[in-house]
């Protein structure tokens, strides 16, 4: 509990500290607009690899030089794993691209809500002693997440496309924080290249 | 451009296949909601047969949907439907029950909205009930309580916890005998012989702690399979399978907390077993060391008390706990002669 405490603590002041940086980059850099640090994603988000999800995100570039770049991302995205639970999320991260030439490595981090329903039909007691199918509301979650990528940052293209693992824990659920590893799979796409 | 078609083709064809899942997903599932858990039941099998067989599983804190990948299941399968229900807090059941909840009767009141459910989503079939280990407990409770045995039709009572205030001290004696064995054969001796003086102070199994460390010790032992190096039928889901079905990582970590909050240490349902008046078979390995063969006396002994017939005693002679993959054939022919003779 301390650990996700320290985490969203982390997350918080990166954030604010995120907040900080856009702003002393932009004024450093006039030339750059924020249109020009702004950025499309749309991923694959296969729960469990196989189990089929979609993902839209924006991406907003904090920091760049030739070979270090942190973005800040929000996305909002869901997942279907049949007989078993149908979720959505939006969650925010900060990430961390180290490039080599076209090749980057991004280390992210985040904290995200999820919302999962049973996927299926759900029966309860009534209280003259049958069952009845009830509304499915679902369970709302806190969602920390942290996913390692590896992508292609093609010259002069306005698109990326990345691929990678995604861990994410999944709070409460039976008073636990059940573990979620997922493979993300996508482009991003560079509204105005710098 | 190409390299973006190149992409966006692997993420449709990732896609399709995630979608293209069918083999998993034979039969049929809903959800039972009782008391803040959400609790999965997925059918398979014969559902034409009118046959239901509800499996409870063990632990607390087992599951079913595992086990509802078994060569031995799917092998029954053909002649009746199995309902595979993950009980609160374990498997895959969704939710967060309050601990308070962790009680047999609450327990007995879950499955009582399966039996229902079943009963309402398939035109009343029959129903029979087998339970291994805390499922043949969670059965028997179910069957001594009020008149709920008039629903089911029948009872596979295998290698049951139903009676853990006296079963427990038989199984820490197999494990002060298994521990005298290892030394005797001079393997670890020190860890042994430490197990073994342990078990020699007739440790109170109604205290947690204690239950804990015997557990300890009774996993490194072959309570649960006669021969640990016995080429059994596992589930027929691999990794793959894993990432290709309803299963999730949930089958690792449910159960953790319900475990240490569920006290079933002080279990004795063999007086009230007398009640029940369901057709049972009663079946049990020889070598069982969680719940030895005394507990498989005690449980036939009990159900129905002594002037009831409709009762039968298979030992399977080779087993432990896990006699449905350890004899398995033998262990299908009872299950098959017991549940056509219905």
């Amino acid at each position: 509990m301390t650990i996700i405490r320290l985490i969203t603590l982390f997350l918080l002041l990166q954030t604010f500290s995120v907040g900080a940086q856009v702003h002393f980059e932009t004024n450093a850099n006039s030339k750059t607009s924020f249109e020009e640090r702004l950025a499309l994603k749309l991923e694959y988000f296969g729960e469990l690899v196989l189990h089929p999800g979609l993902s839209v995100g924006l991406q907003c570039i904090v920091i760049k030089n030739n070979w270090f770049t942190v973005h800040w991302d929000v996305d909002l995205g869901g997942y279907w794993h049949r007989w078993n639970n149908k979720s959505v999320f939006l969650k925010t991260s900060i990430g961390s691209r180290f490039a080599m030439g076209p090749i980057f490595a991004d280390l992210n981090i985040g904290i995200g809500y999820l919302h999962a329903w049973a996927d299926g039909k759900i029966y309860q007691q009534t209280e003259a002693g049958g069952v009845e199918k009830v509304a499915n509301w679902g369970h709302p979650h806190f969602m920390p997440n942290t996913s390692i990528l590896i992508g292609w940052d093609g010259s002069r293209r306005p698109w990326t496309v990345h691929f990678g693992p995604e861990i994410y824990l999944q709070s409460s659920f039976n008073h636990q924080f059940l573990p979620h590893v997922a493979v993300k799979m996508g482009i991003t796409y560079k509204f105005n290249q710098q | 451009m190409k390299k973006l078609a190149i992409l966006i083709s692997v993420t449709l064809v990732m896609f399709l296949s995630a979608c293209e899942k069918q083999g998993f997903y034979h039969g049929d599932h809903f959800f039972v909601k009782n008391a803040g858990a959400e609790m999965p039941v997925y059918v398979k099998g014969n559902i034409q047969s009118g046959t239901f067989i509800l499996f409870l599983h063990g632990g607390p804190g087992g599951n079913a949907s595992l086990p509802s990948f078994m060569p031995v299941s799917k092998e029954l399968e053909n002649d009746y439907a199995f309902a595979y229900w993950d009980q609160r807090g374990s498997g895959l059941a969704m939710g967060n029950p309050d601990p308070g909840t962790f009680t047999v009767e609450q327990f007995v009141d879950d499955l009582d909205l399966v039996v229902e459910t079943i009963k309402r989503r398939y035109q009343n079939p029959r129903i029979v009930f087998y339970g291994i280990s805390w499922g043949g407990a969670l059965g028997s409770a179910y069957l001594s309580t009020s008149n709920l045995q008039d629903k089911i039709d029948g009872f596979i009572c295998m290698d049951s916890g139903h009676n853990l205030l006296e079963g427990l001290p038989k199984s820490v004696l197999f494990v002060k005998d298994y521990a005298q064995q290892q030394i005797d054969l001079g393997i670890d001796v020190a860890y042994w012989t430490a197990a073994r003086d342990w078990c020699a102070t007739q440790p109170d199994m109604t205290k947690k702690e204690n239950y804990f460390k015997y557990d300890g010790y009774l996993t490194n032992t072959n309570a649960y399979r006669k021969d640990p190096h016995q080429e059994v039928e596992g589930p027929e889901v691999g990794a793959l399978g894993t990432m290709n079905s309803y299963l999730s990582l949930a089958i690792f970590f449910n159960g953790k907390y319900l475990r240490p909050r569920f006290n079933i240490l002080a279990l004795n349902l063999s007086p009230a077993m007398a009640r029940i008046k369901t057709p049972t078979l009663v079946i049990w390995g020889r070598h069982d060391g969680v719940n030895t063969i005394e507990m498989g006396y005690d449980a036939y002994n009990s159900i129905g008390g002594p002037g009831f017939q409709e009762k039968e005693l298979v030992i399977l002679e080779n087993s432990a706990h896990e006699g449905y993959i350890e004899e398995q054939e033998l262990f299908i022919h009872s299950f098959r002669g017991f549940v056509d003779s219905l």
